[in-house]
């Protein structure tokens, strides 16, 4: 199937290692091009991120993007490690993405537990996301 | 302008007078029709409904889909970030998707106060370049 891997790029590498997997197993995998640059330890990207975040973002367009990209796909596979202290960790871009896909009919996949953030852990519970708990092998073996 | 709503259940009230404002000043706003029966109180079985268990309530209402469809058929939203549990011009969740919505259809985005400075997704709404107002809705043209 089509995947679009999401997650905070702090965790480009582990990302990264999951697209492999991923694409190893067939699927085609959608990831945006700076994910792989802070995966590769690009300085340059991020100095920039720690400079001013947002505006990485306007730059590359990266809401779109992956707006397009889930648009696409028959599925996002969200990358919620562990961050700031909370287990399962999602931000705001990826809940963007979260909410994109549910309005566009995708399955959503939780790599980890719901996080409990206050601000929206209601939303990703209406959402209805399959958690899997750490376990790719559910979605490997899908076919679509 | 037709304009989307954007809020928490729990200022219904301040956002319906808001809707009435904005039909004042010439616009054509837009918000889910349950959101006046929480504002007055008829809407008893939704409110408790929503206090109960509110993940449950949006999806049973269909509630993250219907404010899409009104963004999609609106020309700009308009966010309500009031003051809320101590939090200054507190943004949530489900508004921060309706942010998420207009921005990648292209619609033009409101704050009716200045962005939160106490949330996480700090970045991700500078990014979208929204117009604070401050109160004015005036500003909105």
């Amino acid at each position: 199937m089509r995947i679009t891997i999401c997650g905070s790029i702090s965790n480009a590498k582990k990302i990264y290692a999951i697209k492999a997997k991923l694409e190893k197993a067939g699927h085609i995998v959608y990831s945006h091009e700076l994910m792989k640059k802070y995966a590769e330890g690009d300085r340059e990207l991020k100095d920039r991120i720690k400079k001013g975040h947002h505006k990485v973002k306007i730059k590359h367009n990266t809401f779109r993007w992956y707006y397009n990209a889930i648009k696409k796909s028959d599925a996002i596979l969200v990358c919620n490690f562990k961050k700031h202290g909370i287990p399962g960790y999602i931000g705001g871009s990826v809940l963007f993405e979260i909410s994109h896909a549910y309005i566009l009919n995708k399955k959503i996949y939780l790599l980890h537990n719901i996080p409990k953030i206050i601000y929206y852990q209601d939303e990703i519970k209406a959402v209805q996301p399959t958690v899997l708990k750490g376990n790719l092998g559910k979605i490997i073996n899908q076919k679509f | 302008m037709k304009i989307t709503i954007c809020g928490g259940v729990k200022f219904a009230q301040q956002l319906v007078e808001i809707y009435r404002e904005l039909e004042k000043l010439g616009h054509e706003p837009k918000m889910h029709k349950d959101m006046f029966g929480i504002a007055d109180g008829t809407a008893a079985e939704l409110i408790e409904e929503v206090k109960k268990d509110h993940a449950e309530a949006k999806r049973k209402y269909n509630f993250i889909k219907l404010w899409y469809q009104l963004i999609l058929d609106s020309d700009a939203i308009l966010v309500c970030n009031f003051d809320k549990n101590g939090k200054k011009n507190y943004i949530g969740g489900n508004t921060l998707m309706e942010i998420g919505f207009a921005y990648v259809n292209n619609k033009r985005i409101y704050l009716l106060n200045p962005i939160p400075t106490e949330v996480t997704y700090y970045d991700e709404i500078l990014a979208v370049g929204p117009l604070v107002i401050n109160n004015d809705l005036t500003k909105i043209v």
